[in-house]
């Protein structure tokens, strides 16, 4: 296995393996039989969160209760599937997307900045839950790297973001193809980033190490070397360029797709790596003593740039529309030279009206 | 937490919004400017450039983004309009009332690189407060710059800014130009936009043009001054969008792909246009 040689390790808090070499063919070999010794080490670092299928009504920030397993349901009509705490092997989903992302476990939709009494200010400084998020898909994984990248690794950093994400521990599924007719993940440049990955081998498990972290756990279960290595899946929906810069005046065709926009917002919260946000303070109600807050917003809505005096930047819902797309993968790469989308599909999977934006990039590549 | 004065002493920016950050500093001089700004003054050593900014904020009520409108290391001062839920609590501040402080923020009016140039500073309405830094250095360091215009537009005198400090300026060499749209009240404004003003202004290459106001006004001041034959590199603005957390985090500031927190507010003109 290549060490770890993250640079931004050191005081960063950044324990996940950003090898600058891909990962080669060597790993553990673990029979699936052994997989709830795995589980077991995992539930001794911390809370494990892993998919598995949720009612709708069901709170997905707790424990499934007993109640709520349902045998009857084998088709999971009216659930979701959902990165959940989980407490048994046998309950996690091995196929299939989850929903919701994972971006709240570094990222809360509210998130406590400070707290304040009269003029005694105190910062946040809870220490979160150690959590493994177990069954993340390798766009998932890609989107805390992402997300890093603004909140950790330049000055300053988000104490509580850092704070989050060094408690997790992040165990991957290798996807042998692709979840489902919305996947695109083979269009992005996704990098191996995991703290342990798990590929399929029928009878057994290979494991990939990505980190320390990763080590130290597998180091425990005295496994078997392995030889393994896969290709990305080949996804039906296809990328054909992340190079649009060309065709931002193009309006005619982002109009097809932004007429049937609702600027609901979905997608910018189902994206695992939208993570604007609103400043609120919220008080008692003598406004003595509360709290100062960020909290999830979202450039689809048309009071994101609304100033004192009336003025929206971008009021017109196709330059809304038109910022979302560019930001993910235009606007992100001229700052950190990577694109800030990871091909996980739940933007186009989710929203309410299906609107298809790969399309309409393809479109465009084809008029050229 | 800080609460000194008269001290020297830096803003914390490493962490973004923890405890140290915010500084609550006692108001050393509030003046009334118009019937809805107010100019506020702290006897602070502080480093900043003119442009630059602070969040200014009231604890459970929020965080406003006020540009500094001086130019001295021995003090700062804030212009403040009174326009919504933030701004009208901090209008109603007294002195040695404290107001919570962080920053300063952005990229402000790097005033080396003109030296040696021409002048033209163009301000309107609460724009010219953040201008008003750039001219305090102007008249401080004069033999540093050619010739030197000041044009502003106000509605009408009651909301003039700084008008007191005219005659400084105009006695170090400056010519003062003044548009009003409302009413032309004040000794030789003309009646008319800023854009109504520029007639006599004429493209030169040694020329940094400044220009800040309402968004519409500074699309309609570059358009004249293009048309004139001026370059866009010559033309510096200053961009002033929704912000929240002014550290390049929190998405709402953005223009195409830049920062108006970060890379701005103040950009040259060819920087987004
Ligand atoms: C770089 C910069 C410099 C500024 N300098 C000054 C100055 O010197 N003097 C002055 O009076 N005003 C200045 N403003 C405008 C000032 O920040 C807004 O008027 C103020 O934030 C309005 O907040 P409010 O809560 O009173 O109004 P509300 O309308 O209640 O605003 C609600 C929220 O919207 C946001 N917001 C609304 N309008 C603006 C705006 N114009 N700019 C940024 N965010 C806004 C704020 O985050 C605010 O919390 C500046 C703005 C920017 C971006
Ligand atoms: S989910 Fe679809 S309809 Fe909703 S804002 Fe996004 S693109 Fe528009
Ligand atoms: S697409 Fe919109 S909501 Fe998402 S990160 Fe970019 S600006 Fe923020
Ligand atoms: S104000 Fe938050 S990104 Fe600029």
């Amino acid at each position: 296995m290549k060490e770890n040689n993250c640079a931004s390790q050191k005081g960063s808090g950044c324990q996940c393996s950003h090898n600058k070499s891909e990962p080669n063919e060597k790993g553990f070999l673990l029979p699936k039989s052994q997989l709830s010794n795995l589980f077991t080490l995992l539930q001794e670092f911390g809370e494990v969160i892993a998919p598995r299928y949720v009612k709708s009504d069901e709170d997905a920030s707790e424990k499934q209760d007993e109640q709520s397993k349902d045998d009857s349901n084998p088709s999971h009509e009216g659930m979701f599937l959902r990165m959940a705490p989980t407490e048994n092997i046998e309950d996690v989903v091995w196929e299939g997307v989850s929903w919701f992302t994972s971006k709240k476990y570094t990222f809360p939709a509210k998130q406590t900045l400070l707290s304040f009494s009269g003029r005694k200010v105190k910062k946040w400084n809870k220490n979160p839950k150690k959590r493994v998020l177990f069954g993340l898909r390798l766009c998932d994984l890609n989107a805390f790297a992402i997300n890093d990248q603004l909140f950790l690794k330049q000055e300053p950093k988000m104490p509580f973001y850092e704070k989050f994400r060094k408690n997790l521990l992040l165990v991957g599924f290798w996807c042998d193809s692709p979840q489902d007719k919305y996947c695109f993940c083979d269009s992005m440049d996704l990098k191996h980033i995991y703290d342990l990955c798990l590929f399929d081998k029928g009878e057994d498990i290979h494991i990939k190490v990505g980190s320390q972290k990763g080590e130290e756990i597998i180091k425990k279960l005295a496994l078997k070397t392995d030889n393994e290595w896969r290709e990305a899946p080949k996804c039906t929906m296809q990328l054909q360029t992340t190079d649009i810069k060309k065709f931002f005046d193009k309006n005619e065709v982002w109009k097809k797709g932004e007429k049937d926009c609702l600027s609901c917002g979905d997608c910018t919260s189902l994206c695992p790596t939208c993570l604007c946000f609103d400043i609120e303070d919220e008080t008692n109600v003598s406004g003595t003593c509360g709290e100062r807050c960020a909290k999830w917003d979202s450039c689809m809505f048309k009071d994101f740039t609304l100033v004192a005096g009336g003025e929206h930047f971008r009021g017109e819902r196709i330059d809304r529309f038109k910022h979302r797309i560019y930001h993910k993968l235009q606007y992100f790469k001229e700052d950190f030279d990577t694109s800030m989308c990871t091909g996980c599909g739940r933007c186009i999977r989710g929203c309410p009206t299906k609107i298809d934006w790969i399309s309409l990039i393809n479109e465009q590549c084809e008029d050229q | 937490m800080t609460t000194s004065s008269q001290t020297d002493f830096t803003f914390h920016k490493d962490h973004l919004m923890a405890e140290d950050e915010i500084v609550f500093l006692p108001i050393d001089a509030v003046t009334k400017q118009t019937d809805d700004e107010y100019l506020f003054r702290f006897d602070v050593k502080a480093k900043y450039d003119p442009g630059q900014f602070f969040q200014c904020s009231l604890l459970g009520i929020g965080e406003s983004a006020i540009s500094i409108c001086s130019d001295s290391e021995e003090y700062f001062e804030l212009s403040i309009r009174s326009v919504g839920n933030v701004t009208s609590k901090l209008c109603v501040l007294k002195k040695g009332d404290h107001m919570g402080l962080r920053g300063p923020y952005g990229h402000g009016y790097e005033m080396d690189t003109f030296k040696g140039k021409n002048m033209i500073v163009i301000g309107g309405g609460s724009g010219v407060a953040p201008v008003r830094g750039v001219i305090q250095n102007i008249y401080k360091n004069r033999g540093h710059f050619g010739s030197v215009d000041l044009l502003f537009g106000f509605r009408q005198k009651s909301f003039m800014l700084f008008e007191e400090n005219f005659s400084d300026w105009q006695s170090e060499d400056m010519t003062i130009r003044i548009a009003m749209n409302e009413k032309a009240d004040y000794p030789n404004a003309t009646k008319g936009f800023v854009t109504d003003i520029l007639d006599h202004i004429l493209p030169n290459k040694n020329t940094a043009i400044i220009i800040c106001g309402p968004p519409i006004m500074i699309t309609f001041v570059a358009k004249v001054l293009l048309k004139k034959g001026f370059q866009k590199e010559d033309i510096f603005i200053s961009e002033e969008r929704h912000m929240k957390c002014a550290v390049g985090r929190c998405g709402h500031c953005m223009i195409h792909g830049k920062y108006s927190c970060t890379d701005g507010p103040v950009f040259r003109y060819d920087e987004i246009y």
